[in-house]
């Protein structure tokens, strides 16, 4: 029988004081884990996920939604802009590499992404099996997609109006499943990729869809009242006239794609159907020099109806603006922590005092002073250490909850995922339990054997 | 005359209190095999002279000589050590362990001893004072007899060459004094250790060839 199971018999004798400390200890862990893995995961993904793609250039709007709902496929897209127009950055000479975005359906919660085959380049995609699409209502899904929806290659499925998983089902187009990617672990994972000309068609725009009309009348009419929701007081003098209030919800998007359609035919027999209708979300810029970051987002923002914003910037205020809830989070859980401390400190000090004849026996019966020096740190390290695993382990479930709950934004947040970061957890676990038992040790080590066993 | 006593010897033993009250003790001689009573009555520091004796309180003067050791000299942690070995000792109310069951508590003294576990020498010295029964039993579940065989086991169980017991007998009636001290011979005939039996109780005088009488010497 060893130190470390004695003390653990203490731990059994005292239990209430000793739940108490496991508890408080798990607590403090747990919120210092779940902030721990937050912040990481949010910092990483955030990172990762806008590394090679330099500047975003959408509708007006707020940048930060622009660089959410581009970048990071979380929130709605601030509107439309004209294909031409965002075309065109390609021949800027600032500009590498210029990727169109067309969004506005969704296969059970997937964001369909109409785009081109640089996408697949600019994420350094790899397909697990199939290949590329070729041609109209051809897609390539994430690795994510494919796992938790089934989807096999040649498979066929329908989008989904909107971004949202109830949005109303396109059953005239459906996708037939080409590729299937690996798994990157950035956000095309839970994408659905196609071409421009599929989203295009499937709301009406292209040029040969004519017949589509009707189908999505009912539509019309739903928008119509939803629209008048939303107060958009945008005003863009740039911005062509029919798309003036309807810029920030995705689903009016579609509309106004769909709702001019008589205005664009008659604009299309003057200007040329193609070069005035196409419409797309947004485009990510890859810079072909670093001197583009003080020209390219200015030009852009002054000089076209288009804003540009830049991930890198809006991911940094975006994680510092969580950073404050971060913060005083952490400090809650600090207050915990020591609290856990104090109350070990308190139940081994106080069961000092009945335990001091135990521990003047036990140096008759040959234990050194550090012995049971040693005894007493290890029932603090225990409960605290204790406290620290358990904190880890319902800092992950808890993590786990929300990530079931919180939908497409917390899938961005993985439970099974280990940070190193958590060994210290443990360790401050350890260190805690030291530092509440030192006083208490100290005292164990220094009992007088004769004084303490004749009671003086 | 000190030289020839092949177990314990103490010479010029004097202590001084904390307080500033100061005793000195008689020399002390024990050969193995002779069992020992110290007697005296309270007041007459015969604690503090057991608790010198078996090396828990370092007297402020005199010498210590068990087995040959100084014990005194020894460094803290050794004779801790050496404390566990040869010494056992059965306090006035046992104190044991009350979080360890019976047989923990015995095992503890193996390990504070740097002992290994040995699971059968525990189980014989508890079946040999009649304690298998109760092994898995905490202490505040024994009757006060078990509990001070546990002590005795607990004393006994590292086969130290000194069993100590102090006021074994004390509140005890006649019978259970007689039952007690045959117990005491007993156990410590079997495990080959000398005893001595710290006490003011006059009843037990007749058991012991070897009395050292300690006396209010200032």
């Amino acid at each position: 029988m060893n130190i470390i199971q004695i003390a653990w018999k203490y731990i059994q004798q005292n239990k209430a004081n000793s739940i108490l400390g496991i508890l408080l200890a798990t607590f403090g862990t747990a919120i210092l884990c779940i902030l721990m893995l937050t912040a990481e995961q949010l910092e990483n993904q955030l990172e990762n996920n806008s590394r090679g793609i330099d500047l975003v250039v959408g509708a007006k709007g707020s940048p930060t939604q622009l660089i959410l709902s581009s970048v990071f496929h979380m929130d709605n897209p601030t509107g439309n802009i004209s294909y031409d127009e965002a075309i065109k950055l390609r021949s800027n000479p600032f500009v590498k590499n210029a990727i169109p975005l067309s969004l506005g359906d969704n296969f059970k919660g997937h964001r369909i992404v109409g785009t081109e085959k640089e996408f697949i380049d600019l994420y350094e995609l790899r397909l697990k099996e199939g290949k590329i699409w070729e041609n109209d209502f051809e897609a390539v899904i994430g690795y994510e997609v494919a796992q938790t929806k089934g989807l096999k290659v040649g498979d066929k499925f329908y989008g989904a109006h909107g971004l949202s998983e109830d949005g109303h089902h396109h059953g005239d187009h459906p996708y037939i499943v080409t590729g299937i990617l690996e798994s990157s672990g950035r956000v095309p994972d839970r994408l659905i990729l196609t071409n421009l000309e599929s989203v295009w068609e499937v709301h009406g725009l292209h040029d040969h869809d004519h017949e589509h009309d009707h189908d999505h009348e009912h539509d019309h009419a739903s928008h119509e009242e939803h629209s008048h929701d939303h107060d958009h007081d945008h005003d863009h003098a740039s911005h062509e006239g029919h798309n003036h209030e309807h810029e920030n919800q995705e689903e009016e998007v579609v509309l106004l794609d769909e709702k001019p359609r008589e205005d664009v035919f008659v604009k299309s027999i003057a200007t040329g159907f193609e070069s005035q209708g196409l419409e797309i979300t947004a485009v990510l810029i890859e810079y072909s020099n670093p001197a583009a970051i003080g020209v390219l987002p200015r030009t852009i923002n002054q000089n076209t109806g288009m804003q540009a914003a830049s991930p890198a910037l809006e991911s940094a205020r975006l994680f510092s603006l969580l950073g404050i809830g971060i913060d005083s989070l952490e400090i809650l859980a600090y207050v915990i922590m020591f609290m856990a401390a104090f109350s070990v400190f308190i139940s081994l000090y106080n069961a000092f005092k009945s335990r001091k004849y135990d521990l003047a026996v036990m140096r008759t019966l040959g234990a050194s002073k550090f012995k049971l020096f040693t005894m007493v740190i290890s029932e603090g390290i225990l409960i605290t250490f204790l406290g620290a695993i358990f904190g880890l382990l319902l800092g992950h479930i808890a993590i786990y909850l929300i990530g079931q709950n919180a939908g497409n934004a917390g899938s961005l947040i993985s439970a099974m995922a280990i940070s190193p970061n958590e060994w210290y957890l443990l360790i401050v676990g350890l260190i805690i339990g030291f530092v509440a038992s030192i006083i208490p040790a100290i005292k164990a080590y220094n009992t007088p054997i004769s004084q303490t066993l004749s009671g003086n | 005359m000190e030289s020839s006593h092949n177990l314990i010897s103490l010479k010029n033993i004097q202590y001084q209190y904390p307080q500033g009250e100061s005793l000195s003790f008689k020399d002390l001689g024990i050969d193995k095999g002779a069992h020992t009573l110290l007697l005296g009555n309270s007041g007459t520091g015969k604690t503090t002279f057991l608790h010198i004796l078996t090396g828990l309180l370092k007297p402020s003067h005199g010498e210590v000589v068990i087995l040959g050791k100084s014990i005194y000299q020894l460094n803290p942690k050794d004779l801790d050590h050496f404390r566990g070995m040869e010494i056992g000792i059965v306090f006035q109310n046992a104190h044991l362990i009350e979080s360890l069951t019976v047989f923990e508590n015995v095992q503890i003294a193996q390990g504070f001893a740097g002992n290994k576990t040995d699971y059968e020498e525990i189980e014989n010295i508890l079946n040999r004072l009649g304690l298998r029964e109760q092994q898995n039993k905490y202490p505040r579940q024994l009757s006060r007899g078990q509990v001070q065989r546990v002590a005795i086991a607990r004393a006994l169980i590292n086969k130290p060459a000194l069993l100590v017991a102090d006021e074994p007998t004390a509140s005890l009636d006649d019978h259970h004094t007689e039952i007690v001290m045959d117990l005491l011979f007993d156990q410590a005939q079997q495990s080959n250790a000398t005893l001595i039996v710290a006490t003011h109780d006059q009843r037990i005088k007749h058991r012991f060839e070897h009395t050292y009488l300690l006396n209010k010497t200032n």
